[in-house]
């Protein structure tokens, strides 16, 4: 059995387009810094790094050992991790794994993308091609599945544009509460209908952007958090999921909607989440949950984690958006951050909804805060169907 | 090389992109291809003119405010081998015009393009065992498929990627219903094409072939 | 391509090549020390407030005692060879034609090394220990290759 665990501390720099007047090393180093502030630590006192970011769109092989004074890995024990999106919470599972194992006194995570120094379009389509197969020049990257999505859900009845069009209005109110949020500007629904097409039914301003930032976390287990911290989040439970079954298209299978398990990431999001809940014992996660953060790299996305989270029936997303039970003042609110489709530093965007969990159970939420948090969730996905859920308390006896 | 004084590498590097994109533009306009294409790609070279020539002139600003840029490129010369499942494969597309796709040896579902595992079963499909192979028809039909009406410009070398003929996913006669191939189809006007269409492939000449999906050349409408 | 194996027929295998371009940004203490270099032929380091250590090249944060650094100081053109080996194997990457002398230099008044080309010198004169003196590019664009090499004293 290993040890009950706890983030002690969270960090994150401001997110945006472009910062090209600070090296990786140095944004790294400022979320660093803040995380550590926030769990009133110096690097002295944290036993081992794991940090990971998505390689080819910074063409920095070998990064953690490449800016170990900006990470404070220096001579330290740690890791680098890499699970394409869902890189941020797969650190922080091994932060987790860590911190559990009882070998470890504090473990500090780091998740970040630094996008504007190269062209994420032509590193994405190489490294998710297949060398024989995808002749079509990488036609496809992140926006084929996320298109596959929408139509799935349109033609399901799940939702409707306008549906969607309200909800990306709502994830934009969130995102203006966030200071460190990267796309922060009211929309109107209006304006979401009248957008761009990318292609049709996903919208330009249905997609996540490309953002510059870095997120940390620190994690302990027991003994020490009761003693570092007076404001443990405790990490009741987490579960990786490996989704990346052999497609039955070479690699195109995975991005056929029909596909024998759906459109991909959602399997892996349902199954992590199914898995989280029978083990916690929870059977009504609309009831049982305080708040949730799922990677919603897609406002269509959002909306499909609501019934792959079974916050509501198969089909019932529209509903749940008609009633605002998802906003700040709702009954179960969801990316009270704003989500990856407001920010999403690819390498952080992961680690963020872990962290903006813990932020909300620690009571430090600011203009965001969701009133009486007791439980958190939240749920990633991340190339091929890698998902990861977690679940964080505030008290493990009180829930 | 004349008397132009020394320039950092992204001067260079974003003026190398630039040609790259001021020629392709020429280039482009010259193809044989449909004039709805032609048109497509002359607006994404003239957005990445834009946007490259902006990109030196930005790093040039910071440069003035204290702020270095170090541009790089590089290359990669890597080479994947196919193994010998796929070896198989691609020998008999060039060698036969044959399309062959392998079965599990416990749930029996076709497997293509033919792989070392079942996924489902996680158990291995013999290579030299005969029952373990089929051939699959180079007919079939049009399951999705997918016009591209935007190309882009690649920021190393300013040239547009990706091909002008529609994609499809194309269900080929003789497998099971996951026995689908990625491919492209002749015919680029979008109102001649519908899904579940019936298509033919047109392979290349025995002595283009290169033992890789691009020896079929398209897939072609039959009446059938 | 294809290759013949013993007892397996003809091999496959793709030619997958890449090519990318980056554009790193070098932050301001890094690129403060590149323009000086361009600027002013100066070889400033910073130096750490708890340990004192000097890095060349500058660095923000001091690696043992995670402090950022705010101190510069200025290195002397002259140092010490501590390493060195010959490069015969030309990459298109390298600034000049192979064979050529590569060297780790601890510049005086630097706690590190700063790795770079040795120039004006035969490869059997070169000694681990000799002392070295920067030499700079006349024309200097901000990139560390302004230091056109180190040559003997």
């Amino acid at each position: 059995m290993g040890e009950r665990i706890a983030i002690v501390g969270v960090g994150q720099t401001e997110f945006k387009s472009r910062w090209m007047e600070i090296s990786q090393t140095e944004m790294v180093n400022i979320a660093v810094n803040r995380a550590l502030e926030n769990a009133q630590l110096s690097m002295k006192e944290i036993d081992t790094v794991i940090m990971g970011n998505m390689e080819l769109f910074e063409g920095n092989y070998l990064v953690d050992m490449w800016m170990t004074e900006g990470d404070g890995a220096y001579m330290k024990s740690g890791m680098k991790v890499q699970t394409g999106g869902s890189t941020g919470s797969t650190v922080s599972c091994t932060v987790f794994d860590h911190a559990a194992s009882g070998l470890f006194g504090t473990v500090l995570g780091i998740g970040f993308e630094k996008q504007d120094e190269g062209s994420s379009d032509a590193s994405l389509r190489s490294i998710s091609e297949d060398s024989f197969f995808d002749i079509a020049g990488g036609a496809r990257g992140a926006a084929a599945p996320m298109i596959e999505q929408a139509l799935e859900m349109l033609e399901r009845g799940s939702v409707t544009e306008e549906q969607i069009a309200r909800l990306r209005v709502q994830e934009a109110e969130a995102a203006m509460r966030n200071p460190y949020a990267h796309l922060r500007k009211r929309l109107t629904v209006e304006e979401v209908l009248n957008s761009r097409d990318i292609i049709p039914p996903l919208k330009i301003l249905h997609m996540c952007p490309t953002s510059v930032g870095a997120c940390a976390i620190i994690a302990a287990p027991e003994k020490v958090a009761k003693k570092i911290s007076p404001n443990p989040a405790w990490v009741a439970d987490w579960v990786t999921i490996h989704g990346g079954v052999q497609p039955p298209i070479g690699h195109f299978g995975m991005c056929l909607g029909k596909g024998p398990l759906g459109p991909l990431w959602a399997f892996g999001i349902e199954t992590a989440s199914i898995k989280l809940y029978k083990r916690n014992g929870i059977t009504n996660p609309r009831k049982e949950l305080d708040v949730v953060e799922p990677y919603n790299m897609s406002t269509w996305h959002e909306a499909e984690w609501y019934e792959r989270m079974h916050l509501c029936e198969k089909g019932e997303a529209g509903k749940l958006i008609d009633e605002g039970a998802t906003a700040l003042d709702g009954d179960i609110p969801v990316c009270p951050s704003g989500g990856v489709v407001s920010t999403n530093a690819i390498g952080a965007s992961a680690m963020l909804r872990i962290a903006e969990a813990a932020i909300q159970i620690r009571g430090e939420g600011g203009d965001r805060q969701v009133s009486d948090v007791k439980t958190a969730f939240a749920v990633t996905a991340g190339g091929d169907s890698y998902s990861t859920a977690v679940l964080l308390r505030k008290s493990l006896t009180d829930y | 090389m004349g008397n132009r004084p020394a320039q950092p590498d992204w001067v260079v590097n974003s003026e190398r992109t630039v040609k790259g994109v001021e020629e392709g533009l020429k280039v482009s306009q010259d193809l044989d291809l449909p004039d709805w294409i032609k048109q497509n790609d002359k607006n994404a070279y003239e957005m990445a003119w834009k946007k490259y020539s902006g990109e030196s002139k930005a790093y040039e600003k910071l440069n003035k405010n204290g702020y270095i840029v170090v541009d790089t490129m590089v290359k990669l010369p890597f080479a994947e081998s196919a193994g010998m499942h796929l070896s198989k494969f691609f020998t008999a597309l060039r060698d036969e015009g044959k399309i062959l796709a392998n079965r599990c040896p416990s749930c029996r579902r076709v497997i293509f393009p033919p792989r070392v595992l079942c996924g489902y079963c996680r158990i291995r499909i013999p290579y030299d065992d005969e029952k373990s192979w089929l051939e699959v028809s180079d007919k079939g039909e049009i399951i999705s498929y997918s016009i591209v009406s935007e190309r882009e410009v690649d920021r190393a070398t300013g040239l547009i990627q990706g091909e002008t003929y529609p994609c499809a996913f194309i269900r080929l006669d003789g497998g099971d219903e996951w026995t689908i191939a990625a491919h492209f189809l002749e015919e680029r006007n979008e109102a001649k094409i519908k899904d579940g269409m019936r298509v033919q492939a047109i392979w290349k000449p025995k002595e283009e072939r290169r033992a890789r999906m691009t020896d079929i050349l398209y897939f072609r409408a039959i009446d059938e | 391509m294809s290759r013949m194996s013993e007892n397996i027929k003809p091999l496959i295998a793709t030619e997958r090549p890449r090519f990318w371009r980056y554009s790193y940004a070098a932050g301001p203490v890094r690129s403060k020390f590149l323009i000086e270099i361009r600027d002013n032929k100066k070889l400033l380091g910073t130096k750490c407030p708890e340990c004192g250590r000097v890095y060349l090249p500058a660095r923000a944060t001091c690696i043992k005692c995670f402090v950022d650094m705010d101190e510069w100081v200025e290195v002397s053109y002259r140092g010490t060879l501590m390493s060195y080996t010959i490069v015969y194997q030309p990459l298109e990457i390298h600034p000049v034609e192979t064979p050529f002398a590569y060297g780790i230099i601890q510049l005086d008044g630097a706690d590190t090394g700063l790795a770079h080309m040795l120039g004006e010198i035969d490869f059997k004169d070169i000694n681990v220990g000799m002392r070295l003196k920067v030499v700079f590019k006349d024309e200097r664009v901000g990139d560390i290759r302004d230091i056109k090499y180190f040559k003997p004293v």
